[in-house]
């Protein structure tokens, strides 16, 4: 009995990740392509390697896709941020002129 | 306290959302400086796969659909899609169960991005930019 208890206590402990699959297409579609395209790629990974049994290589994929949606999406308001304050500034340049 | 704050929550969303709404209904984003221009465009100055979805939006707020298929008709395949998707990640009703084994799947995935790097392929070709301007 006790050599079985802590395989079950690990199968509990794993939980099937999320594979964030739709944002990741979302951000690919409106932040930044080159960085969205591997979160799609490891949001496909995570499904089939959890059917395959690869639980801990399903969960990195599922953590790779979130870092990949994060930094794509960071990059894109980032861009946004900057690009904006070079319009501001600009539309007030030529206002001088 | 979570009782109060999700109506919030969703009236502050939903307000939000109408404002743009408008926004994108009364500024041109083709014409306007201050709308968010795609990063990929801005830089290599080739179109990326989902440009033109601010201008979509205007033009379907104005109600000239056909205008805004042929600025890009990526966007119309790909918008039933990811509803599906979203629908089969945070629902829990029968048919989001249905729809998960065959949305999620890495062959759609697959042949999603072909699509994807086809257009953006096809987009950028004289071929196309003719048939855009022609319209």
């Amino acid at each position: 009995m006790e050599e079985i208890k802590p395989v079950e206590e690990k199968k509990t402990e794993m939980v099937r990740p999320q594979n964030n699959l739709a944002w990741a297409i979302v951000v690919t579609a409106l932040c930044c392509p080159p960085f969205g395209v591997p979160a799609i790629v490891n949001a496909a990974r995570v499904d089939p390697l959890w059917r395959d049994g690869k639980y801990e290589m399903a969960q990195a994929a599922a953590r790779n896709c979130k870092k990949w949606i994060i930094v794509s999406a960071i990059t894109g308001c980032v861009f946004w941020f900057l690009y904006f304050i070079y319009i501001i500034f600009f539309v007030f340049l030529v206002a001088t002129l | 306290m979570r009782r109060v704050l999700k109506p919030t929550m969703a009236l502050i969303v939903g307000l939000l959302s109408l404002f743009v709404l408008y926004l994108y209904f009364s500024i041109n984003p083709a014409t306007s400086y201050f709308m968010p221009k795609c990063m990929m465009k801005v830089l290599t100055g080739y179109d990326c796969p989902s440009c033109g979805i601010q201008r979509v939006v205007h033009a379907l707020l104005h109600g000239r659909v056909y205008e805004a298929f042929m600025l890009n008709p990526f966007l119309f395949l790909i918008a039933p899609y990811l509803i599906a998707l979203l629908y089969s990640t945070y629902s829990k009703s029968r048919l989001a169960l249905a729809i998960k084994p065959v949305a999620q799947h890495y062959i759609t995935v697959i042949i999603y991005l072909v699509i994807y790097f086809a257009w953006w392929v096809i987009r950028n070709t004289d071929w196309w930019l003719n048939i855009a301007v022609a319209e």
